[in-house]
């Protein structure tokens, strides 16, 4: 009768304690015997007898301990040979018997069993009995990731969110991402890029989740990894919340916002009804409509300084956004000639465009473009003597089209022409007799270096001074110019502000 | 298309004065509305084939009002809205404008003249 493994302890432990039991009482006996015989036979006085008799108990326990332990140990003798059989000790090779009926009753052979059986099993990495699977392992690393992580297939579905992510259940069960990407650079403006590409990894900065003033908004950067694959994860997106570095400048945006605000609604007034009044008043000498013109040209420098601010503002934080798109040079230049004709009128000065119109097509973002020309042009209206002409050319330069701005008036001297596109800088000679924010060619500086471009200026005191910067021609660029969503909108860029062109866009 | 009404909600008096007037003299007929709710009633009841929409008007804003005219539906659909504001909108706001005007100036840079122009350019449109 086999004895199962786990109840040969039970049994064992049984069997060993009646053994030695039966041992004790056994011996005491046998001393007690002893001790009888010697007091009722051979005439000893009790206590001498039971002297004898617990020496000789003594000697029977000293006797009989090693019979004891080795009946009590013998199944860890035998399992001790079985393991070292298996585990191939160089010493104790050969296998214990364990063939008797005996070991099969007291279950020692199945123990016996179990150890050859163990020792043969094939190692088996998959063992569900372990506490973690890989798989498990990466699901909680992903789940509780310091970033947030999304994971979007083929098809552009999101199939995988992790706890930070920014996104939420749609009605149809599907996950919804909560990112404002901007128009010019979006998300599936990227995607759509990434379709002929094998891998593509892009960067957006300050993305946030909702619009400013609405509750719980935060600001990500976000960083795209694409790399295509038949199914399963195609693209992943990685994104860190930013917000608390992003959120004082935010806030320093507001008030630029509100004074900005504060500042324009006066301008409007004085530009629009002085406009009225040219119109209106009839008969106006010259000298009288002198007036309202250089009345008109200083509201208009009002205005442009305001949008100075606000653009040099952005720009020093990082929020300075373009939308670049393909346009004529000189049609960005037709829509100045008024306000820059009228400006050189009222100073006398000559102001002379030479810009060809076989020139390519430029990727630029026209409002700001408009800032850097009008700026340039009124620093050569500035610095240019009485009757003085300032001239604008234009011409292809490599991959760019380059325009420079050329005055004949008192020119620089080379100290100052180094600090020139510094921010509120102005030469000691210039601050009396020239007004202005000082901040005009420091905006004029970042917005051609973020077009891509550069800027640079010549200048011999007495003789001139010309300014120069270079724009992209759009061809050299188009590819790298995602595909707005507009789609079937056309914005255009007025350099007030947009309006859509409903003659391409379908409702 | 040919622009005939025009409603103008703009808060300001000397603003709103100044470009009725100059709108008028043009032929245009305009109705002139202060106030954002009021403004608002008048786009939903009558028709006006242009809309000039101020975005900082007490009691509701313009993107409000925006919201409400283009938002899950068009109700205006026969209706040009242009934005006329001289407040600088962040860009995400700005871009959230985009989907549902269809002109955003900012009005420290036109005049009244510039308007017309922009106005006689939706006129050839279409």
């Amino acid at each position: 009768m086999a004895i199962k493994i786990s109840q040969f302890y039970e049994r064992y432990k049984g069997d060993t304690i009646a053994a030695v039991m039966l041992a004790q009482v056994f011996m005491s006996s046998l001393a007690g015997a002893a001790a009888w015989y010697l007091w009722q036979y051979a005439g000893l006085d009790p206590l001498s007898a039971f002297t004898y008799s617990i020496v000789a108990l003594i000697v029977l326990q000293v006797a009989v301990a090693p019979f004891i332990v080795a009946f009590a140990s013998k199944p860890l003798k035998v399992l001790w040979q079985a393991i070292a059989h298996v585990s191939n000790d160089p010493v104790h090779t050969a296998p214990p018997n364990v063939n008797s009926s005996q070991y099969e009753k007291t279950g020692l052979r199945a123990l016996v069993q179990t150890v050859y059986d163990l020792a043969v099993r094939p190692k088996d990495s998959s063992n569900s009995s372990t506490n973690t699977t890989p798989t498990e392992l990466y699901q909680t690393m992903t789940e509780d990731l310091p970033v947030g992580l999304i994971a979007l297939d083929a098809k552009e579905d999101v199939i995988y969110v992790n706890n930070l992510a920014p996104a939420r259940q749609g009605t149809d069960q599907k996950h919804v991402i909560d990112l404002i990407f901007d128009n010019n650079d979006s998300l599936g403006a990227w995607l759509a890029s990434c379709q002929d590409k094998l891998r593509d990894t892009h960067v957006w900065r300050r993305v946030p989740n909702k619009l400013p003033g609405e509750d719980g908004r935060k600001v990500y950067d976000v960083i795209g990894y694409y790399r295509k694959s038949g199914n399963g994860v195609e693209t992943m997106l990685v994104t860190v919340d930013r917000t608390d570095e992003y959120a004082p400048q935010e806030e320093d945006m507001d008030f630029i916002a509100l004074a900005a605000h504060e500042l324009r609604g006066p301008i409007t007034v004085i530009r629009g009804y002085l406009e009225l009044l040219g119109q209106e008043l009839q008969s106006l000498s010259p000298e009288q409509q002198q007036l309202i013109d250089r009345l008109q040209v200083s509201s208009e420098r009002l205005s442009g300084y305001i949008n100075n601010i606000l653009n040099v503002s952005r720009y020093d934080r990082h929020h300075l956004k373009l939308h670049l798109q393909e346009d004529r040079l000189i049609d960005v230049v037709t829509l100045l000639i008024p306000d820059l004709a009228l400006r050189a009128k009222t100073q006398n000065r000559k102001l002379t465009l030479h810009i060809p119109d076989t020139l390519p097509t430029v990727a630029v973002d026209r409002s700001s473009l408009s800032e850097v020309i009008s700026n340039l042009i009124d620093n050569g209206i500035k610095y240019s003597h009485e009757g003085g002409e300032v001239i604008v050319n234009a011409n292809v330069k490599q991959n760019f089209v380059e325009v420079t701005v050329q005055d004949f008036g008192i020119g620089m001297p080379g100290s100052v022409v180094g600090n020139l596109f510094s921010k509120f800088y102005r030469s000691h000679r210039s601050r009396q007799t020239v007004s202005g924010t000082g901040l005009g060619l420091y905006i004029c500086k970042a917005i051609v270096e973020s077009h891509g471009g550069s800027i640079w200026v010549r200048s011999v005191e007495g003789e001139g001074t010309t300014f120069g910067f270079t724009v992209p021609i759009y061809s050299t660029v188009a590819d790298k110019l995602a595909e707005g969503d507009n789609g079937n909108e056309k914005i255009i860029d007025t350099k007030e502000g947009w309006i859509k062109n409903h003659a391409m866009f379908r409702r | 298309m040919t622009i005939k009404t025009i409603l103008l909600i703009e808060d300001d008096l000397f603003i709103g004065e100044m470009y009725s007037r100059s709108l008028n003299r043009e032929g245009y007929q305009v109705d002139l509305i202060k106030d954002g709710q009021e403004g608002l009633q008048a786009a939903l009841s009558k028709q006006y084939d242009l809309i000039l929409l101020d975005v900082m008007l007490p009691e509701k804003r313009g993107t409000e009002i925006l919201t409400t005219l283009r938002g899950d539906e068009d109700k205006v659909p026969n209706s040009r809205i242009v934005v006329l504001t001289n407040f600088e909108q962040d860009d995400e706001s700005k871009m959230a404008m985009q989907s549902k005007a269809d002109g955003y100036l900012i009005k420290a840079d036109i005049t009244p003249r510039r308007l017309l122009e922009i106005i006689k350019s939706f006129e050839n449109q279409k």
